[in-house]
């Protein structure tokens, strides 16, 4: 990296950071330190709950993922604008009239404390397991790339957090998050022209979308029934919306943005910002991928992109077989950007009959050439038995360090970076704020003063932040565990949801009948996920819908028959 | 039953439009998003 790199780097996430620091210096109370104190606008409730989500894998492996597998994934957000409408209707106006500063509080009030703690430990079980994860996965992939220490760089990031989370709170977090999505976007929208023009300047931008389309980049729209496909416009809509309202309306990490609002107007405006910019920016950082792929088309790639991986096969007893593999790749290479060339010459002549010949000509060139790809990927699996073989996490950086231009790279790991901080700072204030609010205030010590609370805060703060650095830092051990904990949340969410649902909706059923409900659901969403293959966005629909079916039928069993007088 | 403050906060109208508008606004958003993208994906298929 130059010395711009790092100065660009280092000048935003000090600017940022320090910005949040200075912003909240005066001494806060409970309500400021865990609730914001009820001082942001819309604009900053939007930017905060969209950084929330944006975890630094969303700038890692999104553009990776379009490259390998096109932009299908964006399906996956087709539900979050009506969940942002529910939202903004049925839980808003609900946690703004009882003055809340945790989700699980309200279940309390509407059901009983043992609802209520069943949701919070839920909550602190997956989030808190995830905060390393949120550490972990961008460091193993930023330390790999630029081959810095990975402890070294789960502590430098995990430890920034802590700084400024521990000073000022949620307000710090949703005044950094401000400017890191600004960054955020702004670096990609920089990164998406930058790749534009990297292209080769024969090629119209026209014709590189018709040959990410002729290679199956573009197929966005799945209209199957398929249950088990991952992402169908279905799936996306139903699956999505229940997902985004479980996330958005039971998770206190982004509970906690909204709540920090200034008025219920400003914060369902907020949420409503979410749900307008959300699609277009996953569509950007997607089609960033899919241009990516294009480059790759006309620059000869690397055989498989993990290049410290490729550098231990290349060092094994298969290295004989790894060469002739990246002989071939370079031929099969060659012989694909030849047949591109004719497709843009066929483009240009507006001939379909050669159009058709020349797009069968690059899809059977790009099939020879996955294959070789393929049997690399064999070779460094029996080469290196304890290699990962998906490298898809490794195109979008490897991209930018190779071949991006100097200052646009350190503002790209800025991104990187600033989404990781956003989404761990978020975590840690809702851990905090729950352990606090939830367990602490409402069974430990119930009659402490405000500034106590203020300083319990701070210290789970940084309990739950060096917890988070310390799961990061074991978390190469426990490949198994990283896989559970992503699928974790999936589980969890419907059941939530269903419980908040029930809270809503049902009026008449009590907390014994919503507790027994959760639990069984749990069961059944669980039994799904081990025995049968349906897609995990539908386990969403199925524990909410059984929560709320089960606790209908508990809550009319358990009423007793009343003699009308 | 909210208190009288808190019931016009619950009632308060956006800086812009109404909050039926806001909604039918980005539900059409969706819908046209959604449509775009199939129509992206009939074109290049």
């Amino acid at each position: 990296m130059s010395p711009l790199d790092w100065l660009v780097l280092f000048g935003t996430l000090a600017a940022i950071v320090g910005y949040g620091i200075w912003k909240t210096r005066t001494k806060q109370d409970m309500a400021g330190y865990l609730r914001g104190g009820y001082q942001d606008k819309w604009h900053t409730i939007g930017l905060s709950v969209m950084a929330t989500q944006a975890s630094a894998v969303t700038f890692l492996s999104t553009p990776g993922q379009a490259f390998d597998d096109g932009m299908r994934f964006i399906q996956f957000y087709f539900g979050l604008p009506l969940a942002m409408i529910a939202l903004s209707i049925l839980f808003v106006p609900r946690y703004f009239q009882l003055r809340v500063y945790t989700a699980y509080e309200f279940l309390e009030g509407r059901f009983d404390l043992k609802t209520r703690q069943l949701t919070a430990f839920l909550f602190l079980l997956q989030r808190g397991l995830s905060a390393g994860i949120t550490i972990y996965a961008p460091a193993i992939i930023l330390s790999t790339v630029l081959g810095w220490s990975l402890n070294l760089t789960c502590l430098a990031m995990g430890s920034v957090v802590i700084l400024y989370t521990v000073a000022g709170g949620t307000r710090a977090v949703s005044q950094t998050q401000k400017h890191q999505m600004v960054v955020m976007l702004g670096g990609m929208a920089v990164a998406f022209l930058v790749i534009v023009r990297q292209l080769p300047p024969e090629l119209s931008f026209r014709h590189a979308v018709h040959i990410a389309g002729t290679l199956g980049k573009l197929d966005i729209v799945d209209t199957s029934l398929n249950p088990s496909a991952r992402y169908t416009l279905w799936s996306g809509l139903l699956g999505g919306f229940f997902l985004a309202m479980a996330y958005f309306g039971t998770d206190q990490s982004q509970v906690q943005r909204y709540l920090g609002a200034r008025s219920i107007a400003e914060s369902r405006l907020g949420l409503l910002f979410n749900g307008l910019l959300k699609i277009p920016m996953q569509f950007l950082i997607l089609f960033v991928g899919v241009m990516v792929f294009v480059f790759y088309q006309f620059n000869a790639p690397p055989i498989f992109f993990n290049q410290a991986e490729l550098a231990r096969a290349h060092a094994s007893a298969m290295a004989g077989k790894m060469h002739d593999l990246e002989q071939a790749h370079t031929a099969a290479f060659e012989h694909k950007r030849a047949e591109l060339w004719q497709l843009d010459h066929a483009l240009t002549g507006n001939d379909s009959t050669a159009i058709a010949a020349a797009e069968g000509s690059v899809r059977s060139a790009e099939a020879a050439s996955a294959a070789i790809r393929q049997q690399a990927k064999q070779v460094i699996a029996t080469a290196l038995p304890s290699a990962k073989t998906k490298d898809a996490d490794y195109v979008f950086l490897s991209f930018v360090m190779r071949n991006l231009p100097r200052g646009v790279v350190g503002l790209l790991l800025a991104v990187i970076f600033c989404a990781a901080m956003s989404a761990v700072a978020s975590e840690l204030t809702a851990l905090a704020s729950t352990t606090v609010v939830d367990i602490y205030k409402r069974s430990l010590r119930k009659n402490a003063s405000d500034a106590h609370y203020v300083r319990a805060a701070k210290l789970f703060t940084a309990g739950w932040g060096v917890l988070a650095v310390l799961f990061a830092t074991f978390a190469s051990l426990l490949d198994n565990l990283i896989q559970a904990v992503n699928i974790l949340g999936s589980l969890f969410y419907g059941t939530v949801l269903g419980i908040f649902m029930v809270a809503f909706f049902l009026r008449r059923v009590q907390g014994t009948a919503v507790f027994l409900a959760a639990i069984i659901s749990e069961a059944l969403v669980v039994t799904v996920f081990l025995r049968t293959n349906v897609s995990f966005l539908w386990y969403n629909v199925i524990g909410c819908a059984a929560v709320v079916m089960l606790a209908a039928l508990l809550g009319s069993a358990s009423r007793k028959p009343t003699l009308a007088g | 039953m909210p208190d009288e403050p808190a019931r016009r906060e619950l009632d308060a109208a956006p800086p812009f439009l109404s909050w039926t508008g806001l909604y039918v606004i980005l539900a059409v958003t969706l819908a046209f998003e959604i449509v775009l993208f199939a129509a992206i994906t009939a074109i290049y298929r």
